[in-house]
């Protein structure tokens, strides 16, 4: 952390976008976080994401549980709305906050051990509802805030900084998010923006629940030798199936390149996602493929990242449910609360 | 040889004198300062008055002149090749004092320069003797310098230390550090985060990191505000104050040295 606020001085060629704002409007309060801490990357990845796709600030919302990562939406967005809710429950606070407003930008923010233990159930059927949402995990493989206690997403065998191996058998979250329907599947680095700024953005744009496992280093307690989540082993082991490009219009898509080498995928929302392939066999858009590949890069020791899957016509848990298209806040009284002949006649046709 | 203290202090004394003792080292400092010495001895008469050698230039050059010319004559003096310059003094020492601590002021103030207080217009009119800038009070002064610039603050990056988590780069208000591949360098400024199109102006190139990329800085857009320290975890980047000692003929260690 810094004592001092970041000077409001830009580079005075830093451009603007289409709502007239910088890229530094959308930054929040300096971090408090640990000098070089891996969540302080993706921050500043999502804050390049959001100002890129033009989002206005007031319309998204932050959501996040207890942890080093969780506090991270105070750091970026700094006019968006915000909750910083209790351990574990970050997935279904933003559930009932989408139920109510169905128009608000969902960010939910979250971290291994939040979302891999005290809050895995609560995971795992936000996913499964498909909540509208962009769920992010800052992957350490430790509990930061608490000093660094193995997390459930450590690797069996990875050593802990005095040495002592983990025992337990780790839970590959992008594995659980494609077996529990996810529509949007990405891992992702955070020391690698040019892959993780595009993930975040075609993660935002996706209509449905959208996940992303970041792996972000814990410089504090998991960055020795003999971690798996070090910089220098995620650089090592880091196996990218693609990189991502999200395009608004189809005039963007420029034919400049090999057949084969690079797949368009058209989104709900008329944004097109466009996949440049790194490894050739793999197809972002069969779920059963994505997990075999998964299981089998991840025997040999390889973290395989990318878009890993994707769902160009997903839908979300509103159409699920059939409720109305208005947000709670934008209803009426009487249609909020239509009153007793209302519920009279909804009972008789229920007997 | 007592020549360049003394310009000096006559100097300090008032511009008039010093001007005029100048001249007597102008042909040392002519041209590249030295090379066009003429090897009969110095031609007073030739030379150009006022501030020597370079035509009118402030009190400051025309010390830094005579120190030259100072240095010229002492030389010549001892049939020395005045060519053969002494180097100057280069000195580069870390600021830090604790993890968020240096030993200068590095907020970065976005004031305006304070403008010096006049006295009221209509007694400076009336006297003509009245001094019209009354100056600054010491509060005023002491925020005034505090928007100094710390431009003898130098980032100072090595490369071995850095683990590439890219803290720097996020926190550096004006997007000036960029972690990339390596390239010529008319490209690579293409390819900086904030592109450093300014051909004039230097951009800081280091090799030997871990990954096989480098890191380049635009040294035209720091502000020195260390931001960039304070975040790094392993102390890559380090704030050093840069100190530039101009070679002088000094007459005290010239007479040790005599009686040595
Ligand atoms: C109900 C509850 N149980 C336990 C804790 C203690 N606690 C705080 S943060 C944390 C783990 C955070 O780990 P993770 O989500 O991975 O975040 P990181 O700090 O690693 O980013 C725990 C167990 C708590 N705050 N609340
Ligand atoms: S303890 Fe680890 S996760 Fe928490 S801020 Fe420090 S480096 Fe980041
Ligand atoms: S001193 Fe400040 S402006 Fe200069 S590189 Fe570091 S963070 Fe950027
Ligand atoms: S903060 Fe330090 S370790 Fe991290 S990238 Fe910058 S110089 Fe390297
Ligand atoms: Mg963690």
């Amino acid at each position: 952390m810094t004592f001092l606020p970041k000077p409001k001085l830009h580079h005075p060629k830093l451009a603007s976008n289409a709502l007239g704002f910088t890229r530094r409007d959308y930054e929040g309060s300096i971090s408090t976080l640990c000098a070089g801490c891996g969540h302080d990357s993706i921050s500043a990845a999502i804050i390049h994401a959001c100002f890129e796709l033009d989002l206005p600030p007031h319309r998204i919302a932050k959501l996040s549980g207890i942890g080093c990562s969780s506090k991270t939406p105070t750091y970026f967005l700094g006019n968006s709305h915000g909750f910083n809710s209790v351990h574990g429950r970050m997935p279904s606070v933003l559930t009932g906050a989408n139920l109510a407003n169905r128009e608000l930008i969902y960010l939910g923010v979250s971290g291994d051990g939040d979302s891999a233990s005290i809050g895995f159930g609560q995971f795992a059927h936000s996913i499964r509802r498909g909540v509208n949402m962009t769920y992010i995990v800052e992957n350490n493989g430790v509990y930061g805030l608490t000093k660094g206690q193995f997390s459930a997403t450590a690797d069996k065998g990875a050593k802990n900084k005095r040495g002592v191996p983990n025992n337990d058998e780790p839970i590959d979250m992008v594995s659980m998010a494609l077996q529990l329907g996810a529509t949007y599947v990405g891992r992702s680095f955070s020391g690698d923006k040019t892959q993780l700024v595009p993930l975040i953005k075609g993660a935002l744009t996706h209509k449905g629940a959208a996940f992303i496992d970041c792996i972000s280093p814990c410089v504090a307690f998991n960055n020795h030798d003999g971690s798996t989540k070090s910089f220098d082993y995620v650089r090592e082991h880091n196996a990218a199936v693609n990189f991502l490009d999200v395009i608004e219009t189809r005039d963007e898509i420029t034919a400049d390149y090999a057949p084969g080498t690079v797949e368009i995928v058209r989104q709900h929302d008329g944004t097109y996602l466009k996949l440049r392939k790194i490894a050739n066999d793999y197809d972002a858009t069969d779920r059963i493929s994505a997990m075999n590949y998964l299981q089998t890069h991840h025997a040999r020791g390889e973290i395989v990242t990318g878009l890993l899957y994707v769902d160009p016509d997903a839908e979300d848990m509103h159409a699920a449910l059939g409720t109305a298209m208005a947000p709670l806040n934008g209803m009426s009284d009487e249609a909020l609360v239509p009153g007793n002949a209302a519920l009279a006649k909804l009972n008789a046709s229920l007997r | 040889m007592g020549l360049g203290e003394d310009v000096f202090e006559r100097d300090a004394a008032g511009f008039g004198q010093g001007a005029a003792i100048v001249v007597l080292g102008c042909g040392a400092v002519r041209g590249d300062l030295h090379a066009d010495f003429a090897p009969g001895g110095f031609d007073v008469e030739e030379a150009p008055g006022g501030d020597a050698a370079f035509g009118p230039k402030n009190i400051i050059w025309a010390v830094a002149h005579a120190h030259q010319a100072a240095i010229s004559i002492d030389k010549f003096c001892q049939a020395q090749d005045i060519a053969d310059r002494p180097a100057p003094g280069v000195t580069l020492v870390s600021q830090k004092m604790g993890i968020h601590e240096w030993s200068y002021d590095n907020d970065v103030s976005i004031d305006l320069r304070f403008k010096v207080p006049h006295r009221e217009k209509k007694l400076s009119l009336i006297d003509i003797k009245a001094e019209v800038e009354l100056g600054f009070d010491p509060e005023l002064a002491l925020k005034e310098a505090h928007r100094c610039l710390n431009c003898d603050v130098q980032t100072v990056f090595a490369p071995k230390l850095c683990i590439e988590c890219d803290a720097c780069v996020d926190i550096c208000p004006v997007d000036c550090i960029t972690f990339t591949d390596d390239g010529e360098e008319a490209e690579l400024r293409t390819r900086l985060n904030a592109p450093a199109l300014d051909m004039t102006q230097d951009i800081y190139v280091s090799d030997g990191l871990k990954t096989g990329r480098i890191m380049a800085k635009d040294e035209d857009m720091c502000l020195h505000c260390g931001l960039c320290a304070e975040r790094c975890p392993t102390g890559a980047w380090d704030m050093q104050r840069f100190l530039l000692d101009m070679a002088q003929v000094n007459p005290v260690s010239a007479k040790l040295e005599a009686l040595a």
